[in-house]
């Protein structure tokens, strides 16, 4: 099996010294779908419809950046101005400060939602493809699809390939030419646990080595433990953005700690904290998730429970997209439903 | 420049080869053959040309073969094209195509090569074959300028029915529609064109009942000039003895076969700049 370590130089490595560098800048950037408005005499006519607005995005180097939003809020529109895709109506887009369409693409590795990869031909033939159209050798093809688990099924008709397998595909695919970016949109999709595990630790080593990522997904529980900052979109616009933990914060979320141990449960966890039992680990003689008003769980905090209290769990819990997106947007989950969609009017 | 051409042309055999081991072609590519073979067998033989057409010289044959080039190799065009873009839109392929850094023009047109290229090649032996097949008939080899001429006009028309479906394809949402459009536009040329070239000749006076007249075979010619089947034919008739040449000059033909070249092309490239994958 094929390493990243292999397949990368050293020459990109950034991250792992510690400094960072914008990799890609967007500013002022609004693309919007042209939507069909026939009128008498003008049939053809369009207006401006969905899509993205105002975005200001920087990219650094090393930084695995999640995208989440509610449907239609324009992450994946996002993800294809970003890579190229889609023209710009306003705003600039450069990546490592060239604007020019060709070298921006060439420094980007973009793995769209679901492609289905249908043939003729195999996966061996799909990526020698790409691998002409980047101009690389197709050793590195070869050596990707071994990296991705699919090196015994190169010679299978994609025809007979997974969901699973396609998602790995697409990934090889996208990761061709060593790209310095890579914009991924709902990569987990049909993967395996087991291949989930195995693509953020992937992530994690190619971020380490200064590949920035950007990953859309419809669910933070994924993101969480992957990514390094958030962007939520609402409307076709950035409503937040940052680490997950300041996001919360700037939205006033209440902060949530889960707290577990061994022996007499503490009777009280301070002024103004609320305290809800939660399943038992293995082990564990008690568990709560404490909700904070406001302000954060300190060492101060956890000495004045006792000194002989014995913690076997103490970590913060995220509020949850669900949440996240409330606040963000206001709407209330429980009554919205499916009703939360996050396309922009079409007149806005 | 080297470059950018050897990274179509790579692309561009790819999609070729992509298309020859397709399951259409299996059915398409002997039937292509055999009918151009056929075409070339039957017209070489006097004993049974239909009543009416006078089959002189192996240039006679090839004229008259390449009335089924029209309808065959142009059918198989559409038949490789229609989903070329349109398949790769829906399964997201193209997003990815798309997202390499080799511009969206060299991109047009290695797409274009590939389903010329493979379009190309059953009618390619189907000529070549029934070259020799009027040899063993007529006892003469058609002359090399005939040959050529031949391969160069088959080859220009298959050209002008590939930028014509891919760019119906890149505009079809889905590839139900794709086959329309593609059908439809073949449809048009290859059997509906008369009705156009009526209207132009009875809007300028012309008898339409007589179309053996010197007049309405003007007009015919001239309208032909707007058509690719119509400029195919006459590219062919000036291969032919002096009599049935054309009558409009073969500057003028050439000229449309030059637009019918690039306009297409150009829309297409124009097409694919600014697609949306």
């Amino acid at each position: 099996m094929a390493s990243i370590d292999g397949i990368y130089s050293n020459s990109m490595k950034g991250g792992a010294y510690g400094w960072a560098r914008a990799m890609l800048e967007l500013r002022a950037a609004t693309f919007r779908y042209p939507v069909r408005r026939p009128r008498r005499f003008r049939p053809w006519a369009t207006i401006p419809g969905p899509g993205i607005r105002g975005i200001d995005l920087t990219l650094s180097s090393g930084t695995i950046l999640g995208l989440v939003g509610p449907n239609g809020a324009g992450k994946s529109t996002l993800l294809q101005v970003m890579a190229n895709l889609l023209p710009l109506e306003d705003g600039t887009l450069s990546v490592e400060g060239t604007a020019t369409a060709e070298a921006c693409r060439a420094a980007i590795g973009y793995m769209p939602e679901r492609v289905t990869w249908n043939g003729p031909g195999n996966a061996e033939q799909a990526i020698e493809r790409l691998c002409t159209m980047r101009n690389i050798s197709i050793s590195n093809g070869h050596d990707l699809l071994d990296l991705v688990g699919l090196g015994n099924r190169t010679l299978d008709d994609l025809s007979t390939f997974s969901q699973g397998m396609k998602q790995r595909l697409s990934l090889a695919a996208a990761l061709l030419g060593k790209p310095k970016i890579l914009l991924l949109d709902e990569p987990l999709n049909g993967l395996d646990p087991v291949a989930q595990g195995a693509f953020r630790t992937l992530l994690r080593q190619l971020a380490n080595q200064g590949t920035s990522v950007v990953i859309s997904s419809h669910t933070l529980s994924d993101l969480e433990r992957l990514a390094d900052e958030f962007v939520l979109m609402h409307h076709g616009r950035i409503v937040a953005d940052g680490p997950l933990l300041e996001i919360e914060r700037n939205l006033g979320l209440r902060a949530t700690i889960e707290i577990a141990g061994l022996g007499i449960p503490p009777i009280s966890f301070g002024d103004g904290i609320e305290a809800k039992e939660i399943p038992l680990h293995e082990g564990e003689e008690w568990a709560y998730h404490l909700h904070l008003a406001k302000g954060e769980w300190t060492t101060q905090r956890r000495s004045e429970l006792g000194p002989e209290m014995t913690f076997t769990r103490l970590q913060s819990v995220p509020a949850g997209l669900e949440t996240v997106i409330s606040a963000a947007t206001g709407l209330d989950i429980e009554d919205a439903g499916f009703s939360i969609l996050s396309e922009v009017d079409s007149d806005a | 420049m080297r470059n950018r051409l050897q990274t179509i042309w790579v692309v561009a055999l790819h999609d070729t080869k992509g298309h020859v081991r397709s399951q259409r072609m299996l059915i398409l590519a002997p039937l292509v053959i055999f009918i151009l073979c056929a075409a070339c067998w039957g017209l070489a033989d006097s004993r049974i040309v239909p009543v009416g057409l006078s089959v002189h010289s192996p240039a006679d044959v090839l004229f008259l073969s390449s009335t089924f080039v029209v309808f065959i190799s142009t059918l198989s065009v559409v038949l490789l094209g229609f989903d070329s873009i349109s398949k790769r839109r829906l399964t997201g392929e193209l997003a990815i195509d798309l997202s390499q850094p080799m511009s969206r023009s060299d991109y047009a047109w290695s797409q274009l090569l590939g389903v010329w290229l493979a379009a190309m090649i059953p009618t390619t032996i189907g000529i070549i074959v029934g070259a020799a097949l009027i040899h063993r008939q007529m006892g003469v080899w058609p002359e090399f300028g005939d040959i050529s001429m031949f391969l160069i006009s088959t080859g220009l028309l298959l050209w002008w029915y590939t930028c014509l479906q891919l760019l119906a394809s890149s505009m079809a949402r889905d590839v139900g529609a794709s086959v329309t459009l593609g059908v439809g536009t073949w449809l048009f040329f290859v059997f509906l064109w008369l009705i156009p070239t009526l209207i132009v000749a009875q809007s300028m006076g012309v008898d339409v009942t007589d179309t053996t007249s010197m007049a309405f075979d003007q007009i015919q010619e001239k309208t032909d000039l707007f058509s690719p089947n119509g400029v195919y034919q006459l590219l062919m008739e000036t291969q032919l003895a002096s009599v049935n040449q054309p009558h409009l000059s073969s500057k003028s033909i050439w000229l449309s076969a030059l637009i019918w070249f690039m306009a297409p092309t150009m829309a297409f490239l124009k097409r694919i700049e600014h697609m949306r994958p």
